[in-house]
């Protein structure tokens, strides 16, 4: 029965102040007792109780991919994911700064230096390299087509995932090209095909995390 | 089988993608985001109810907690931690544009918050089954401080005492909010489905 019929009555006035506490779990056998008898208060208290309980069971929402691509890029760049290193960089690492290793052209100093000096240790012959040129023209093919996709999808990448790559990739491009420089000039420099091997394969690892942190 | 046993081996598998996470593994981040991405990213836009917004507070939630990580010792629950994590990002992101989450005095009683008494037939007409949709949207609208003590209560399941804690103000305060953000989510969802109605018999009419 509804006891309004157009005005609100003390007992709704009293319905308002306490609804409040009663959907907070306090008893209010009174407060029911009115909603049963006026139809709008009944229909309030029927309506917020469907709030409270449709609230509690919204779906939750998925984050678009780029989320994870940007934290990826961030936690990679801090250094907190570790990735797998090549051997001969870590190696290099380990090394003081005062032995100068971490510059790529005392790498490759030392490197003539090593070559020279087991080629002087093992006169008159030149010791054969220990990569086959095969397999450095192999990870120089199967980069090209992954760099292919990668710029057709860096487009799309956020600036700060793609800046972060791109550096990798620079960089990797630097030594590519400083051991092919040395390659030409010394064809039987075993350290020099391996360093241009692990530095193809490096990229190829880059470009491949790359195109799979997109597609995740 | 038994709750106890069906949480064990996630637990255990969680514990281990934590202790993983700790020592660098990428893989355990991804899973530990895929594990707690919807959770995070629905609770940064149902507190700012701005999609770009929800984005961004997501994204350095979880670099906080990533960059946190070697620090966690297990002695509470890990998404617990990692949600009051969330929170405090969001709630500091929001103070930071300046937005006041609660008002300072205790009861507002202006005339835009109390019940409505229009009593007519569309007044006394049920909301039925509630559109999730549009229940959605309305949070969205919300006023900022209705809208964090509302999502924090109604929809993440705080406490007042909690709620009181982390946004400062006191538990009476957060019950006055909670109540008036309900009151309004009301009223802008009778508004939409009367809007609705009329647009149906607008479209039966022609």
């Amino acid at each position: 029965m509804d006891e309004g019929e157009g005005k609100a009555t003390a007992s709704c006035r009293v319905f308002d102040l306490e609804l409040a506490a009663y959907l907070e779990g306090e008893e209010q056998p009174e407060l029911v007792a009115h909603a049963l008898e006026c139809s709008f208060c009944y229909s309030m208290l029927a309506d917020l109780e469907r709030i409270r309980s449709a609230s509690s069971e919204l779906a939750l929402e998925e984050p678009p991919r780029r989320v994870w691509t940007n934290i990826r890029a961030s936690l990679i760049a801090e250094r907190i994911i570790r990735q797998p290193e090549v051997f001969w960089r870590r190696w290099l690492e380990s090394w003081p700064a005062w032995a100068g290793l971490h510059n790529p052209v005392a790498v490759a100093a030392l490197g003539c230096l090593m070559v020279l000096g087991i080629g002087l240790l093992r006169v008159p012959s030149v010791r054969k390299s220990a990569v086959d040129l095969s397999d450095v023209a192999s990870a120089a093919a199967a980069v090209g087509p992954m760099e292919t996709s990668y710029h057709a999808q860096a487009a799309s990448f956020e600036p700060s995932v793609k800046e972060t790559y791109q550096k990798s990739l620079d960089s990797l491009d630097g030594e590519i090209r400083e051991c092919l420089a040395s390659v030409r000039q010394e064809p039987d420099n075993s350290l020099a095909h391996e360093y241009l091997l692990a530095a193809y394969q490096q990229k190829a690892n880059v470009l491949q995390s790359a195109l799979n942190a997109e597609g995740r | 089988m038994s709750l106890e046993h069906k949480l064990a081996p996630k637990a255990t598998s969680e514990t281990q993608l934590i202790a993983r996470a700790q020592r660098g593994d990428e893989e355990a981040f991804a899973a530990l985001f895929e594990t707690h991405k919807r959770r995070v990213y629905s609770l940064c836009l149902r507190m700012t109810g701005d999609v770009p917004e929800a984005e961004d507070l997501a994204q350095e939630a979880f670099l906080q907690l990533f960059r946190k990580i070697a620090t966690f010792r297990g002695e509470s629950a890990f998404s617990t931690w990692l949600h009051r994590l969330v929170v405090n990002v969001v709630l500091m992101h929001l103070r930071k544009k300046g937005l006041q989450q609660v008002p300072l005095e205790e009861t507002d009683n202006s005339q835009e918050d109390a019940v409505k008494r229009e009593y007519g037939d569309d007044d006394r007409r049920l909301l039925g089954s509630i559109d999730r949709l549009a229940l959605a949207r309305a949070i969205e609208q919300l006023p900022p401080g209705y809208r964090s003590v509302f999502v924090l209560h109604d929809v993440e399941g705080y406490e007042h005492n909690e709620i009181a804690q982390i946004m400062n103000c006191s538990v009476g305060n957060s019950k006055s909010q909670l109540h008036k953000a309900r009151l309004k989510l009301r009223e802008a969802l009778r508004r939409e489905r009367f809007a609705a109605e009329a647009h149906t018999a607008t479209d039966k009419g022609r």
